[in-house]
């Protein structure tokens, strides 16, 4: 008993110094490289946790995450452009409009099950990218670009810096706290059966509706962050499907049954993947990138996570047996 | 506008159709008998079409003899990723899901890989007699897409004639009925399943060829052409080769017309909202049973 | 012929078979006998390569086929006529009937085949065109029996051929195996008709909770007090 309280104060006291030294990181001044690095590794973070609600509990896999997160972009773009308010005030307007969103084509959408709610998804991504790429309110193929933050490039680099974290960090909280509650284990009981838990009495239809909701309404402001972090949004760029396609690896390949599996799945591909594309070119990358998303899921059908776990737990075992 | 503007505008959506109907045919056959939806189907019909030019731009060697080739060569392909990727992603629990990403992975190994040997430009595929036409009256037909229709049809007629009076692929046709059955009267199921993944590859790389005759193709191209073979095996029925023939022409009969009045675009956009309603309503497709 | 040596089999862990062991001589009837959810289907499919075992053989004619998978046992000509009937619904009478003749030793006996189930069942003659879902459930039986007699059988297992039939039919399934029995078939048959299919049978097994608690001659148990007890209601 006593072991397991201070087990869980080392770790609170772990999550705190490990928060902490990622939160005066900047100050420290680093190259700019790094601070854009870590962004997009954060950027990763949120957006395969706010995936994964819907992807990884339920099993109803999404390619249209990106379709949200466009939104949100395209909210505090255009709010920027027309009138002039900070995307920083516009960003959680941009998770509501996504939320809307998700809310009206979750409605049909959510009904079909398996590979034809996957390819609705992609579909609904599709669609927007080509009315967006058309439309001139939002800038048609031209898009549309923020003014940038009067403040040099360091200081702006280090304000996203510091949103971006507090977003991953609060997201990947609240996707925690999900899981392990009531809302998280019915949808993990769709996942397992969704007839059988419609049978033990979980209201699936308004479960999967709330999941995916809050999942987009996080992408939505992830999304309304981003767009300003790059400074101008376009259809190609925002709604681009490597994305989506991107989240659901780093979810697979860490395991998308646990937070744990995005978040590790995340960061290292998104460093992985940024190291690469530096330094060796972005089709080595992609190249290397495939065939890790081939091989993981061959011999790690359930993530990474899982596999060591599965690891973990037969050493034990084996320990045990020793010990009878 | 012109009727025969009209008229030419619903031929050639038409002709597309047909090939979009090819392209689409083998996707729909994995899916419905062997339950993997491959994502990477569209970009080994890329990879028929680069090697169909290559072969016509180094070797002056015309498309439409090479097409047997091609065939071989991409038949060859799928039975090494499905013996390599396919078969383990076979054991999984939900094996559309698990074959749905390991399929992507090798949509991006191969895509990258064209890109990275043979630049990621834009090329057609241009033997003379392609860029003529031929005329009914007012109505000019170009022999491009004609031919490469051609080719659609015949590449269809024998997938159907193979499905339905062979007793391999009368095998393949029992495998999808009855797993068990099949086992039971001594399908060798991991033959054929091979021989099919084998023949819808061969069948995307033959659509390819014919595809490039018409349009620009190039590596990441085969986002755009999976799209279209989601729209017409959706519409046409999963694993229903008459179903995704009929949805292919009607598919491009759409185009045609929508084309004939609207820009380029907004017939995508149409098109795809069409394949959502489709979804939402219908899901076993127009022509199912 | 078939000699099932201390056979286990489990689902995900969970034993459905434990320490089975049998054997069907040629030209002999065997019945396995036993209630529901005893392991009876488990037993067949473990036979015809569908499961694998945990432990245990399975020969055949002297060969051990429990590594082998469902076609090579097929190849063997060690044929089940499935519960659940496992017919190919979209697909012709005449199809079905030639889809038992797949393998290559079968395809060409083809017309010999045809003829002998044609005269044992001669509606399959006149509805060759049919598709086998619009089929009666009797007759979609009488065509899973006649496609497995399609591949040649050596040793022909049936899964509760009778099962969901109406007495008539029931009837005809049994006659059918006395025919099949006088022609010098190798029967192991798994039925929950304790009292006919014991009466047909040389010898038979009861089958609970996955072991094997009573063997015997069909006669002998059809007077084992507690056979007619538990199964006979009497
Ligand atoms: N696919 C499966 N997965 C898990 N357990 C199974 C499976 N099939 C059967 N079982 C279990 O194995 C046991 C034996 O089942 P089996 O179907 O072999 O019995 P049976 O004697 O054929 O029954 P019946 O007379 O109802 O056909 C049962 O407890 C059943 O629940
Ligand atoms: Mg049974």
């Amino acid at each position: 008993m006593r072991d397991k309280t201070n087990g869980r104060y080392m770790k609170y006291g772990l999550f705190l110094i490990v928060m902490f030294m990622l939160f005066v990181f900047p100050v420290l001044k680093p190259p700019l490289f790094f601070l854009s690095l870590l962004f997009t590794a954060y950027m990763y973070v949120a957006l395969a946790e706010s995936w994964n609600l819907m992807g990884g509990y339920t099993g109803y896999i999404s390619l249209g995450h990106i379709a949200f997160f466009s939104t949100g972009a395209y909210t505090t773009a255009v709010f920027m452009n027309r009138f002039g308010v900070s995307p920083f005030a516009t960003a959680l307007l941009g998770g509501f409009f996504a939320a809307v969103l998700a809310a009206l084509v979750g409605y049909p959408v959510l009904r079909l099950k398996g590979a034809y709610f996957t390819i609705s998804s992609l579909l609904l991504a599709v669609v927007m990218q080509l009315i967006f790429m058309n439309w001139d309110f939002v800038g048609s193929s031209v898009g549309l670009w923020y003014k940038l933050l009067p403040v040099s490039i360091e200081i702006n680099r280090m304000i996203f810096y510091e949103v971006m974290l507090f977003l991953a960090t609060a997201i990947t909280l609240i996707v925690r706290w999900v899981e392990k509650s009531k809302f998280g284990a019915g949808l993990i009981a769709i996942r397992e059966d969704e007839d059988v838990a419609k049978t033990m009495g979980i209201n699936s239809p308004w479960l999967k509706m709330k999941a995916f909701i809050l999942g987009a309404f996080f992408a939505g402001v992830i999304g309304g962050v981003y767009g300003y972090y790059i400074a101008y949004v376009h259809p190609e760029v925002t709604f681009n499907i490597n994305t989506s396609l991107l989240i659901l690896l780093m979810s697979f390949f860490g395991g998308c049954r646990t937070w744990v599996g995005p978040l590790f799945g995340a960061i290292v591909l998104s460093l992985v993947n940024q190291l690469i594309v530096t330094f060796i070119g972005a089709e080595i990358s992609r190249i290397l990138y495939g065939m890790l998303l081939v091989v993981v899921i061959i011999f790690m059908p359930d993530g990474v996570i899982h596999y060591i776990r599965g690891l973990f737990v037969h050493r034990k075992i084996r320990h045990g047996d020793s010990i009878l | 506008m012109t009727l025969s503007y009209i008229i030419e505008s619903i031929i050639s959506g038409i002709l597309l159709g047909g090939i979009y109907a090819i392209l689409s045919v083998g996707f729909g056959l994995t899916w419905g008998t062997m339950k993997v939806l491959n994502i990477s189907h569209s970009v080994f019909a890329v990879l028929g079409a680069f090697v169909s030019y290559w072969l016509f731009v180094k070797l002056k060697v015309d498309p439409i003899l090479s097409l047997p080739l091609i065939v071989i060569i991409l038949f060859s392909s799928g039975a090494i990723i499905y013996k390599l990727v396919i078969r383990p992603v076979q054991r999984a629990k939900d094996v559309i899901m698990a074959s749905m990403v390991a399929t992507f992975g090798v949509a991006i190994v191969v895509e990258n890989v064209m890109s990275y040997f043979w630049r990621p430009d834009p090329r057609i595929l241009k033997p003379a007699y392609a860029s003529s036409s031929i005329f009914l009256g007012e109505i000019s037909i170009s022999q491009g897409p004609l031919i490469g229709f051609i080719m659609a049809i015949c590449a269809i007629s024998l997938l159907y004639w193979f499905l339905n009076h062979t007793y391999i692929g009368k095998g393949v046709q029992a495998t999808w009925q009855n797993p068990i059955g099949a086992a039971l009267v001594g399908i060798n199921q991991e033959r054929v399943s091979l021989i099919t993944f084998g023949l819808s590859i061969a069948s995307a790389g033959a659509a390819g060829v014919a595809m490039a005759l018409i349009y620009a193709f190039y590596p990441s191209v085969q986002s755009i052409w999976t799209l279209f073979v989601f729209l017409v095996t959706i519409v046409g029925g999963v694993g229903s080769v008459i179903g995704t023939g009929l949805a292919g022409l009607l598919i491009g009969s759409i185009i045609g017309i929508c084309a004939a009045f609207l820009p380029f675009v907004w017939v995508n956009v149409l098109l795809f909202a069409l394949l959502l309603v489709i979804l939402l309503f219908k899901p076993e497709g127009l022509f199912g049973n | 012929m078939l000699k099932v040596n201390k056979l286990y089999v489990e689902y995900d862990g969970v034993p459905a078979l434990r320490d089975i062991s049998l054997i069907v001589n040629e030209k002999e009837i065997v019945s396995v006998v036993g209630a529901n959810g005893g392991g009876k289907t488990t037993l067949l499919r473990t036979i015809s390569g569908l499961i694998k075992p945990t432990s245990g053989t399975i020969e055949f004619m002297g060969e051990e086929i429990h590594t082998l998978s469902p076609h090579e046992i097929c190849m063997r000509r060690l044929i089940q006529v499935p519960e659940g009937r496992q017919l190919f619904p979209k697909m012709k009478v005449i199809d079905n009937l030639k889809m038992g003749a797949y393998l290559p030793e079968a395809r060409k006996n083809l017309p010999q085949s045809l003829e002998r189930v044609y005269k044992l069942f001669p509606i399959f003659k006149e509805r060759t065109k049919q598709k086998a879902a619009l089929l009666s459930g009797g007759e979609q039986q009488m065509l899973a029996i006649s496609r497995a007699l399609m591949s040649m059988p050596k040793l022909l297992m049936l899964d509760e051929p009778s099962e969901g039939l109406s007495p008539l039919f029931t009837d005809n399934v049994f006659e059918t195996l006395k025919i099949l029995k006088e022609q010098g078939m190798t029967i192991l048959l798994v039925s929950q008709e304790v009292e006919r299919s014991l009466e047909l049978s040389d010898r038979a097994y009861v089958l609970e909770n996955g072991q094997i608690i009573m063997e015997g001659k069909g006669g002998e148990l059809l007077c084992n007090d507690k056979v007619r007890e538990a199964y006979l209601g009497m």
